[in-house]
This record gives C-alpha cells, structure tokens and sequence, in this order.
C-alpha cells in the first residue's frame, strides 16, 4: 500500500499553488493569469443557505401573507411578505435580499430559509490565477503560507485572525468573544466548546480556528442553531487541526499562526462532495506585495506577459517511500493526528490481530516509540530527510 | 490465465494481478492508495497511474484487463418520474444495474420540492437523465433554469423510456443542448413492462462515458477496458446465481431451496445490495450522507452496543469520527477491529432495513439461500470467525442459509471481467469464502428481561457422511456451533417445537443437505432481529460469549 502523501503542516515559499473550490455549478468571475487581490471576488457558489427573520409580532403570523411556496424561485428584490398596518389601511412589503429559493418556511421561529443561488468567494491572499476548471474551482498561485488542517464545515470565508484563546470551557468562551469579533476569525487554543461555537455564531464571527473538537458539541451546536433559526449548518467556518478529540493544536501551526495575528487569512474548509480526505483543508495568507496597492474589491486587472501555468503543467503527485528520519503524522486510531518520526522500517510484522502487513517504527513527539502500519501514516511531501 | 482487475475506488484505488485457476491464494500482487492525493490539481487519475505503475512490472502481457470504476457513484443518473409507478421504480432498478451506484430519483408529481430538486440536480454536473414519460413540466422546468451540467460527455445523454406519442413534446422541450436517445417504451400498449430495451441504452450510454471519462485515462493506456462498479456486482451476481443454479445439488453443496442471493458490499461511500430473485437482479445503492455535522455517523449508541467492552460515549463517537475521515486508515490491534466490526454491523444492518423488493416478489428475506458480504469493512477483518459474526449480526439470515464473504472482491471483479471480455471470464472462477451454513428461526422475538415462553426451539440431527449422527436441542438465545469441516456434506434435520419456523414453515420439519463452511454449521437463536440485553454488563458478556462461539480471534490462514 502506497501512503498518502500530503502537503507539510506548514507551507511557506513561494509559488505555493492551492485550490478554491466554488463547488459544482458556481460561476467563475476570474480568468488564467488574472493578478487577484485578497477582497477579489473569484466567483459565486450556489451553496449558500440563508435565514431569514421575519419581522412578524404574535398574532401577526395570520394577517400577514407570505407570498412563496417551498420550492419556489426567488429574485433578488421579490417581495416575499407582505404584512398589513394601520388597521388594514397600509401594506408594507418585505423582499428577498439574494437570489435562491424558499428551501423552507418556519411558522413557529418566523423564519424563511433561503437556499441562496450565490455566495461570493474571494482570493483571500495576494495572487494570480493559474487555472480555472469552470463551474468547479479555482487554481491560484501566491507568495505566502498555508497551514494544512484536518478537518472543517461551512463555505469558504476570509477575515482579520484574533489572537489565541481559551475556547474549550464555557467560562472562558464568553469572555473571550465579544461583539467586535463580528467577520473576524476567532481561534482556540485547543478544543472549542459548544457554548463558544453559539458565541461565535452570536456576533457574527466568520470562522473558528482549533486544535480539536468533539463531534458532540459539535452536534450540540447545530441542534442548537437548528433549533433557534431552523437552519442545518453553522452560519460559520469552523476549521480543526489535530482531529475530534481534545488535542492541543500542535507548537509549528500554533506558531505560525501567532505571527498573521491581526492579518486576512483565508479558510478553506475542504473540497465539498468529495470523499473527507479528498482535499485536506487549509488556512492561507500572503504578504502585500511591494508597490501594490489594495484596489477596490472585484477589481482584477490582468497581468502583462506574465507566465502562468496552464492545466496540463501541473505537478504530479509525489509517490514517497518512508524512510528514517522522515516526519509523519499518525492516523492509526489509537494515536490519531500525532506528529511522529520514523525511528525504521523493518518491513513485514504481525500485528496483534494476527495480520501481517507492512509497518514502520516511529518516535511520537512525547518520545514513545511504537510500530503502526505503514498505511496509518502520513507522509509530508516536503520532508524527505 | 492470469488477469490484471484495477479499481478507482472511493476510499481506494488499487490494482491486483489475479490468476483465474482455483486455489487458496488468488491474488498474486496487489498495490494500492488512497484515492486522491492532496496535492494542488491532484486527482483520482494521478492516483491510478501510480498504482499502475507500480504494478507494471508484475502485470502479465497477456490476459484480460477489467477496470472497475466506483468514484462517486459515476455515472450520476437521475430518473424523471411519479414515485411508486412501475416504469419509474423499474428504470431506477435499469439504471443501478447497467449504470452507476449515483441514481438520484426527481419526483415530478411533488411539486411543492421540484424546484429544489432541480436546483440540487443542476448543481451537481450528471452523466445521464431518464424520462419515464410523465417529468414533461419537470424538464420544461430543468431547462428553463438553465439545463443540466454534463459532467464528461459534450451534451448531456437523456433516454426517454415513455409513452412514443409524447417524445416529441419531450426533445423539443430539451432541445439541442441535450442528446435525447428514443427507446421502446417501458410499458408497451399491451400493458407488459420489458426494461431490456432501456438497460441496453443505459449500457450503451455508459460505456461512451467511460470512454470519455478523463479519470480512466490511466487505465485506457494500458488496455484496461473500464466497467462500472454497479453493473460489474450486477453482472457477478448473476454470474454466480446462473453458475449455482447450473450445479446440480451434489455440487453445489446444499439444497438453497429458492436459492435467492444476497449480496452486501459495505464501502466508505456507499451501501450496495444486490438481490436476486428468480433470476433477476434486484439493486440498492445508498449514498452514505453526512447525516451528522461531523460525518456520515451512524447512531454513535447503536454502534456501541455492539462493543463487548465499555468505551465511554464521547471517546467512541471522537474515534468514529476520526476513522470515518481517514476510511483507509487499517485496524492494528482488536479494539480497532471491534470497533469496525460493530461499524460494519449497523451498515449492512442499514442496507438490509432499506432495501424495497420490488412490488409482486413477496418478502425476499425469507427466499434467500446464500448470502455474501463484501466491501472495504469485511476486507479488513482479521479472520472467518469475525466476518461470520458482523455478517450474521448485520444481515440477520432467516431460516437455513449459506453465509460468504467475499474478502477479495471476487464477484464485482468476474463481474467487470464478464461485462469487458465474456470469452476470458470463462476462465475464471468466483472464489468466496463459505463461512458457515447457518440455521436461524424465522420469526422469534426475545426479551432479555424475561424467560422465553419455550424452554426449546427445536431438536436438530446432523447426519455426517460417515453415517454418524448427532442430536442436540437448539435454546432460545443460543449461538451453537457444530463442528462440520469446510466442504464437508451432512444431512441435516431441523424438527421446531409448537409454531417455531426453521424455514419450511410454522411448525414443520427442514431436512436437506448442508455442506460445511470454515465456521461449520452455526444455529443462531437470538432472535430476529437479534436481541441485545439492555443491561450494559450482561449485553458485554453475551457479545463476548458469541465471539468466542464463533472463534473471532482465529486468522484467515495463509498469506493475510
């Protein structure tokens, strides 16, 4: 079995080349060798689901009239309420804001669920495109760093990263995030608790940044979401580094991340529709460069004689072999997301269960050592040492 | 003769070199990755090419090469049509067994979500569209809002099964954006249904998307001729039911009765099932959705009922949750294996609850002779005794029946070897392993809490060849195993007590010939559906009880 060859956790040089994936059928708003600016929007997704209040007082609910099905188209401006005042002697219309349709319609929360038709994704670094699969992604190519995470949800978002904090008890958490965090992106330290997630989601915040999760509070925040706006998802991006658990997010990323303190990064949660492990997802941010001024967002200008990389000049993928002395990070189940070193590969060994298979000894970072199967490793494609 | 079978999976994409003569170790070398690398513009293909590569120098010159292809589900069908008509429920059935696993049903007659069914639709790029004759505002509609997104071919491929006058209402409706093929119509003026016609045009569609599929151009250079994983289980399962029927009982082994197949095979992406009944092959594809923010979980509680020791509620669903992010990751000790194991449990359980037996076919539990259990789960089991224990507690047979697993995936691969090159597969046997031959009541209802109204189920007599005869009572909650050796022929006489069904109906007697598998003979009364003890401490006993009855611990044997 070949192992999974995946980017360091840390990538910084430049030339790194990364994929925004708008998701299937989104419209593309850039083209090949377009230099893109971090507010730069690359194109519309057709993924985004809004909610809706409904500016209706008890007892309004029966006078008012809602002029869409579930189902049903919406336009931009389209009324969709319309509710009498005055004793029945003045209307006031309320429309929709995006485009989309009704997905569903929440009596008992007055709220309206809009499946919007876009959501606008932008470059999020200082860049240029170096491809565009239409109506899929975006392949851009940028000075600067990415920070590989494991896992995360919600559509991809941009924002100013806050310092690190105490997310993973409920005490904390609501010292922590306060109304001015609205667009920004928070980040933990560790886990972040269900309380924190609400708090997030409370002012606005545009992501949460963590070492871990466990997929109960997890469910605990979306039951809660669910519960208040009928909504299925967090209206947030929540991105993890280590794994569900509680593990600290780990020293490298933890020091990267300390120095964009007060910087736009970029999250990308991963590939959707894809298989979980298909695209790893990934924080990244980029330096402005020298004599470039922050233009207006949307305002791309092409780059004169500029090379670019075309579809067919792609890097292929790296086939590695484990050797000594190379880092990995463990997906065995019992020391899932540890950073390790091969210590040796002594080839064919009987596991526990019986099976023989190939594995390798390696060094975990609190200096156990044990042997895991070749194939619960990671290897990192740019340590080959 | 030796063959070459490469599959683009969607957790694995691997490549294994296979000699076509019976013997215990089939599969001569075998490389593989997890499908797509996470590299910037990496894909499945470049994944395939290097398992190809890899396993250039051990691939014969000559032979047969079969690609199966199971990415996705491709190619993404959605069929147009009133749900619970026949023509409707028969091209889903056409589509899933000449097509892909991805079948999506538009409901026309559900106007209220059409649109957002459509919108869903026009999201996500497809391969092919069926229309059953009554979706005619539903296609106004698709289109008016823009049309389908090919996902391979230039245009769009559609086949229109229905009514012939109204196909012209039909194609100028879709226009020249999409690329309408006629056939005869499902439901023909007599009123009988024939679905060959359309499954001949899916077939026909599928294979130009293949061939024009870019992930599978690693493959076509080497000669590989590319079948998809749902017609490749659909063509091996009919393999094996035409090959089973063929044998007279001596050969086959024992009387299957109807001699119906079940075939379960559990993936990272999607549970398929495929049912035979009187020898057609009936099929279901599930999409594992994430139905938790953190995953495709199933119920974190019913997993853990299956574990036969205490893991704390918040641990398990962290290693769930883990493992289903990293589906490739193998299990190195036995609590990893026990978690999977009661993993693979609730899918096949999953699969079981939701397969429909077509409307006519009576309950198909009850006809099923032989059933096989296959995919990524069974795979990574370390040997018989727990592949019998998830197959058992998984697909709960009924009656007496033959339990396999299929551990190489040797019935999807004759299957694509048969679809890709029919003289070649002549030369090549399905090679599963008999488990047991299991003997279960059909309908017993258990409660832990209290005695069973009988102290005694039945009384069995197990006739070996030798002319030996055994006689021993079958309890209620029992799991019993009795010592026949694999291939090993006896006669067998299951003699219930009161209204006890052994399978030859309430009350009366099941006597036949049985053959042995490498777990024996195994009687399994714990109920249907099995019972689990609800205090935590007797349900851990009784699970570990059942494990060592079916010796879990014992390897495969041979080269792992």
């Amino acid at each position: 079995m070949i192992p999974r060859v995946v980017q360091p956790a840390v990538l910084r040089r430049d030339g790194i080349e990364t994929l925004r994936d708008l998701g299937p059928g989104s419209e593309m708003m850039v083209v090949p060798g377009q230099v893109v600016e971090p507010g730069d929007v690359l194109g519309r997704t057709k993924s985004g689901t809004r909610v809706i209040r409904l500016p209706l007082d008890e007892g309004e609910a029966a006078a008012a009239m809602i002029l869409k099905r579930p189902g049903e188209v919406l336009r931009r401006g389209e009324p969709l309420l319309r509710k009498p005042s005055l004793f029945g002697l003045a209307c006031t219309e309320y429309v929709s804001p995006v485009d989309g349709f009704v997905e569903e319609i929440l009596l008992a929360q007055r709220a309206l669920v809009i499946r919007e038709h876009t959501a606008e994704v932008r470059a999020g670094v200082w860049g240029e495109v170096t491809g565009v699969r239409p109506g899929m992604a975006v392949a851009l190519r940028f000075n600067g760093t990415s920070v590989r995470f494991f896992a995360g949800w919600g559509p991809p978002a941009s924002g100013e990263l806050q310092a690190e904090s105490d997310l993973a008890v409920s005490s904390s958490a609501g010292r922590a995030i306060k109304e001015q965090h609205r667009g920004t992106v928070l980040w933990a330290r560790t886990g972040v608790c269900t309380e924190a997630l609400l708090e997030g989601v409370r002012v606005g915040a545009a992501g949460i940044l963590a070492g871990s999760l466990s997929p109960d509070d997890l469910e605990r925040a979306v039951a809660d979401v669910r519960r208040r706006s009928g909504r299925e998802r967090l209206p947030l991006t929540l991105m993890i580094s280590e794994g569900f658990g509680t593990a600290q997010m780990h020293d490298a990323l933890r020091r990267t991340l300390r120095a964009v303190v007060g910087r736009m990064v970029y999250l990308d949660p991963g590939l959707a529709g894809s298989p979980a492990w298909g695209k790893d997802p990934e924080v990244t941010f980029s330096e402005q460069p020298e004599g470039r001024s922050e233009g207006p967002a949307g305002a791309a200008r092409a780059l004169d004689a500029a090379p670019h990389a075309r579809e067919e000049d792609r890097r292929r993928p790296v086939s590695l072999r484990p050797l000594p002395g190379m880092a990995v990070r463990l997906v065995d189940l019992d020391f899932f997301g540890a950073a390790a070193r091969i210590v040796a590969v002594p080839g064919r060994r009987r596991l526990e269960t019986g099976v023989a298979c190939e594995v390798a000894t390696v060094e975990l970072e609190d200096g156990r050592v044990v042997d895991v199967p070749l194939v619960n490793l990671e290897l990192s494609a740019g340590d080959r040492s | 003769m030796k063959g070459v079978f490469a599959e683009l999976g969607n957790v694995l994409t691997r490549v294994s070199v296979r000699d076509g003569r019976p013997g215990d170790e089939r599969v001569l070398f075998e490389e593989a990755i997890p499908t797509t690398v996470n590299l910037p513009y990496a894909s499945p293909a470049e994944g395939l090419d290097l398992v190809l590569e890899a396993a250039a120098p051990s691939m014969p010159d000559t032979g047969p090469r079969a690609a199966l292809y199971h990415y996705l589900g491709c190619p993404r069908t959605a069929v147009f049509g009133a749900s619970g008509l026949a023509t409707t429920e028969l091209s889903v059935q056409s589509a899933l067994r000449r097509g892909g696993s991805s079948v999506v049903q538009v409901r026309v007659s559900d106007t209220a979500a059409l649109e957002g069914q459509l919108i869903e639709l026009r999201g996500q790029p497809s391969d092919l569209l069926i229309f059953t004759g009554s979706g005619h505002q539903a296609a106004e509609r698709l289109m008016a809002g823009g049309g389908p997104t090919p996902r391979v071919l230039p245009a769009m491929a559609a086949i229109y099964n229905g009514p012939k006058a109204d196909f012209s209402a039909f194609a100028e409706v879709l226009g020249s954006k999409v690329d309408l093929l006629q056939t005869p119509p499902l439901r023909s003026e007599a009123g009988d249904v024939d679905p060959l016609p359309t499954e001949e045009a899916i077939a026909n569609v599928t294979a130009r998307i293949l061939a024009a599929d870019p992930l599978l151009e690693p493959a076509r250079r080497r000669g590989f001729t590319a079948v998809t994983f749902a017609a490749a289980l659909t063509a091996g399962v009919e393999a094996l039911s035409g090959l089973w029927s063929e044998r007279g009982p001596r050969d086959r082994g024992r009387d299957r009765g109807s001699g119906e197949i079940a075939y379960a095979h559990v993936g990272g992406r999607f549970l398929e099932l495929a049912v035979t009944s009187r020898g057609e092959v009936f099929r279901l594809a599930s999409e594992l959705s994430p139905a938790s923010p953190a995953g495709p979980v199933p119920d974190v509680a019913a997993v853990g009922a299956w574990l036969p020791q205490a893991v704390a509620g918040a641990v398990l669903s962290e290693a769930l949750a883990n493992y289903l992010r990293r589906p490739f990751s193998f299990p190195s000790t036995w609590q990893q294996v026990l978690l999977l194991a009661a993993l693979a449990r609730e899918r096949l359980l999953e699969a079981r609850g939701a397969f429909r037996a077509p409307a006519g076919t009576g309950d198909w539990r009850s006809r099923i002779g032989a059933y096989i259990a296959g995919g990524g789960y069974l795979r990574h089991l370390p040997g018989p005794g727990m592949a019998l224990a998830v197959a058992l507690d998984g697909l709960q047979p009924l009656g007496v029946s033959e339990v396999y697993c299929d551990r190489r995936d040797a019935v999807p691969f004759t299957g694509a070897l048969r679809r890709s090159a029919p003289a070649p597969a002549a030369g090549f046997d399905i090679e599963i392993t008999r488990l047991a031959t299991v003997v279960a009541p059909v309908r017993l209802v258990l409660n832990w809490r209290r005695p069973h109204e009988d102290d005694l189920l039945a009384v069995v007599t197990v006739k070996r060849s030798d002319g030996k005869e055994t006689t021993f009572r079958i309890t209620p909650g029992s799991l019993v195993r009795f010592p026949l050796r694999p291939g090993e022929p006896a006669e067998l006489a299951v003699s219930p007590l009161r209204e006890h069904d052994f399978g030859a109906g309430p009350g009366r007697e099941w006597r036949g010939r049985v053959v042995g598998g490498r777990l024996g003979l195994v009687f399994d009364a714990r109920g249907r559906p099995i019972a689990l003890p609800a205090d935590v401490e007797v349900r851990e006993s009784k699970l570990r009880e059942w494990l060592n009855t079916l010796d879990a611990g014992a390897p495969w044997g041979g080269v792992p």
